[in-house]
């Protein structure tokens, strides 16, 4: 019996939506970085087969939680080499925000349960 | 636990590097018209910026932006003619900063604008971080 299963189940998804926080925190950090390309995670179960590393920035060092941080292949936005858009940065921000507080309110709704159990539902 | 203030750090050190900028900006425009001690006009200041990319925190996600350096521009100054002036050559041609205008105030609208932005990210980092500390109680 595994008592924290629940919680077991959304912990790769928080820890996701955390990764993906820090990435979008940094693309907006360098909005105004000649030459930064923008950053994404992505779940290695998503990417469908092995990406191959063609270039020394291209793929990132493997992360041993199975998340792995890509850079943004786009069209140039600014003539500083630069391919952030601040505006989708921001969308993606609240965009993940309100998932990680879902996932948070699964783990907090998981936990209240067994707090119930253990208080004998008093 | 690190991991969760790490997160401040990276949108605290583009708030930093923008307020350098608007710092940068504010000498720029008090410096429209000043000549320096060796008699040369003002040079304006540039920023440069640089994404802080060490392959252990990249792979985190976590790549902070710093200021590399604050250079002078060597774009060149303007020229004016005006024989009055006691600074002007014999042709009767004076130099000025090279400070543009123009230039001065995109760069401050575009700094307060990410400053902005990266406030707004790190007031969602705190909702998060607070949230997270709520699994305590």
């Amino acid at each position: 019996m595994d008592l924290f299963e629940g919680v077991n189940k959304v912990l790769p998804y928080l820890n996701y939506a955390w990764k993906r926080h820090k990435v979008i925190l940094s693309n907006i950090a360098n909005a105004d970085t000649p030459n930064y390309k923008a950053k994404e995670v992505i779940m290695e179960e998503e990417k469908g087969g092995r990406l191959k590393i063609t270039r020394d920035r291209h793929i990132l060092p493997k992360t041993t939680d199975g998340y792995r941080v890509i850079e943004i292949q786009r069209e140039l936005v600014g003539n500083d080499y630069n391919n952030v858009s601040l505006e989708e940065e921001m969308a993606k921000l609240s965009q993940n925000r309100i998932a990680y507080e879902a996932y948070m309110k699964m783990v907090r709704g998981s936990l209240d349960k067994i707090n119930n159990i253990i208080r004998e539902g008093r | 636990m690190n991991d969760l203030f790490r997160a401040f750090n990276i949108s605290a050190s583009g708030m930093y590097a923008q307020r350098i900028r608007m710092n940068v900006v504010a000498s720029n425009l008090a410096n429209y018209e000043s000549y320096r001690a060796n008699g040369e006009p003002y040079r304006k200041l540039e920023v440069v910026f640089e994404a802080v990319e060490i392959p252990e925190s990249l792979s985190k996600g976590e790549i902070p932006v710093k200021v590399a350096q604050i250079r002078f521009s060597d774009d060149p100054f303007k020229v004016v003619y005006d024989p009055q002036n006691p600074r002007a050559n014999e042709q009767g041609y004076v130099q000025k900063p090279n400070v543009d205008l123009v230039k001065e105030m995109v760069d401050m609208i575009t700094a307060v604008r990410s400053y902005e932005a990266n406030l707004n990210a790190f007031v969602a980092t705190r909702d998060m971080a607070q949230r997270t500390l709520e699994l305590w109680r």
